[in-house]
């Protein structure tokens, strides 16, 4: 290749070096050097290790945990012979006899133990692929027992409805009759027919003897005004007061403030006299309950004494 | 710039208001870890991290909706927060690319001879990256500290792996009361607020103990 750099043939000799020549000069020291900002460096002798696998172990579960539920004394599958294989459904007679209370316990209890069963039972034939049903033949007698409470349920509620429709009918006569015992018996007797009142409330009209535990519908109401006009009755012969104000108000008591009133009023004489009182204080002022708001009002009623009550029982027991 | 999106050394670190804690973010989907010098992170730790993508270690997104803080590392100073973040990105070199080897053979495989998986999901990047973290302190030799672990379940077995090497450093677990995942932020700030005191009070604590010998 031709050299693109020209000269004679004596022209390196000339331009070779041969005298030493002069070293740099030192740099000159500097005052103000900044130290360097990163000083750290990793370590020289790392080495690679094996991994550290994650630890169940750890991990600690406690024994209120809500999916100790779907076992069974924790474990975590039961044996055969632990199953009670020897057991049979309830069966309706049984159940027949048995409170609301107890069937719906009794329910819950089905419904966990099932719940216990169909995780074992599923675990059973697809983590084992086992053929056994032991865990599901004793699913099966609780899933009968289950459908059996709510077949004695089912009786009673309709039981309950063909009552009330059948009580449609004669409620009228049934009420007078009710009315009719209750003034005829004698002023000795008043606290057991006080009691057979409560009782008539409760079954025709729904009204239960704690204030808090009731809601106000038109039954509610009509109940209300029945217990109060039966109450003013049984006192009217026994106070001249009561009697005049009974006789004001046409032998009934129609409007829903004065029927509170009087509803609420204790079983007594006195109680009654000063309900009257009360009474005659809101007609004083004009002041009546609509027809149309009955409902809303007493619902407000009932709800101020039911706080009224939770304050008292809260003061007595502190 | 955002503080992530860099090295930065333990004078800034302190200038900056961080406390002395270096952080490892887990990927959901994937399982890989990301190291971090802060709370949060940016495409520079990623980048940083996997200098040899393949088909089993992809790159990962920054997408946050898949990153959850998996342990932080409360340390007694910068200089070894800074210390402990750079074996770790060394730890992980090493694993890439000079001791691949070694590091492969550690890893559990499947079948085929690949290292196991489930869909995306490779649980061995986890489990290395807390015997890294273990490497990491054992190294550079930290008498005092403190991992907050996202759960008991990740710190693996205390007895048997790190109380031999590391019988001063203290576990604790992260809060796990409400949405974790959602005031992830919150927590971190907080923890890294709560660093950040006891480091000023040791420093105080030293000072004064240094002002009474003299």
């Amino acid at each position: 290749m031709l050299s693109l750099k020209r000269g004679l043939h004596s022209t390196a000799q000339a331009c070779a070096r041969t005298k030493y020549t002069k070293p740099k000069p030192k740099p000159r020291s500097r005052p103000n050097v900044r130290p360097p900002t990163q000083t750290t460096h990793h370590s020289k002798n790392l080495s690679v290790t094996a991994p550290i696998p994650p630890a169940a172990s750890n991990i600690v579960t406690p024994d209120d945990h809500p999916l100790w539920q779907f076992f069974s004394d924790k474990k975590y599958l039961r044996k055969f012979d632990e199953l009670d294989n020897d057991s049979r459904a309830w069966t309706i007679p049984e159940l027949r006899r048995k409170s609301f209370d107890d069937l719906h316990s009794l329910w819950y209890t089905c419904l966990r133990e099932r719940n216990v069963l169909a995780r074992e039972n599923h675990l059973l034939k697809n983590d084992m692929g086992s053929n056994q049903d032991s865990y599901e033949a004793v699913a099966e007698k609780i899933r009968t027992t289950m459908w059996r409470i709510r077949h004695v349920l089912s009786e009673r509620d309709w039981a309950f409805q063909r009552a009330g429709q059948e009580l449609g009918s004669q409620k009228e006569l049934f009420l007078k009759e009710f009315e009719h015992d209750f003034l005829e018996a004698p002023a000795a007797e008043d606290e057991e027919s006080f009691e057979k009142l409560a009782r008539l409330q409760h079954s025709v009209f729904g009204i239960s003897e704690y204030i808090d535990e009731n809601t106000v519908d038109r039954a509610f109401v009509d109940g209300m005004k029945y217990v109060a006009t039966l109450k003013l009755k049984k006192f009217a012969g026994r106070q001249q007061e009561i009697q005049s104000l009974l006789e004001e108000s046409e032998q009934s008591i129609s409007d829903a403030g004065e029927a509170f009133v009087l509803f609420t009023a204790e079983n007594t004489e006195i109680a009654v006299k000063e309900a009257c009182d009360v009474v005659r204080e809101l007609r004083g002022k004009n002041n009546s309950v609509s027809r149309y708001d009955e409902l809303d009002t007493v619902a407000d009623y009932v709800k101020q004494l039911a706080a009224t009550q939770v304050d008292k029982t809260s003061t007595t027991v502190a | 710039m955002v503080a992530a999106a860099r090295f930065r050394t333990a004078q800034w670190l302190a200038k900056a208001g961080f406390a002395p804690q270096v952080f490892l973010f887990r990927n959901l989907e994937s399982g890989q870890v990301i190291y971090s010098q802060f709370p949060v992170f940016a495409q520079h730790q990623i980048d940083a991290l996997f200098k040899r993508p393949n088909w089993e270690n992809k790159k990962p997104s920054t997408r946050r909706d898949i990153w959850r803080c998996m342990a932080v590392v409360d340390l007694p100073s910068y200089e070894q927060g800074v210390r402990i973040y750079q074996n770790l990105c060394r730890l992980r070199y090493l694993r890439d690319v000079g001791d691949l080897k070694k590091a492969d053979s550690l890893r559990k495989k499947n079948e085929d001879g690949h290292v196991w998986y489930s869909a995306q999901f490779r649980p061995t990047y986890t489990q290395e990256a807390v015997a890294d973290l273990r490497e990491a302190l054992t190294k550079a030799e930290v008498s005092q500290g403190e991992i907050h672990w996202e759960n008991e379940w990740r710190m693996g077995d205390v007895e048997q792996h790190w109380t031999p090497v590391l019988p001063q450093l203290k576990h604790s677990i992260l809060t796990r009361v409400g949405n974790g995942a959602r005031e992830e932020s919150a927590i971190l700030r907080e923890l890294g607020e709560r660093a950040r005191k006891a480091f000023a009070k040791l420093r105080a604590q030293e000072t004064a103990a240094g002002e009474l010998s003299v």
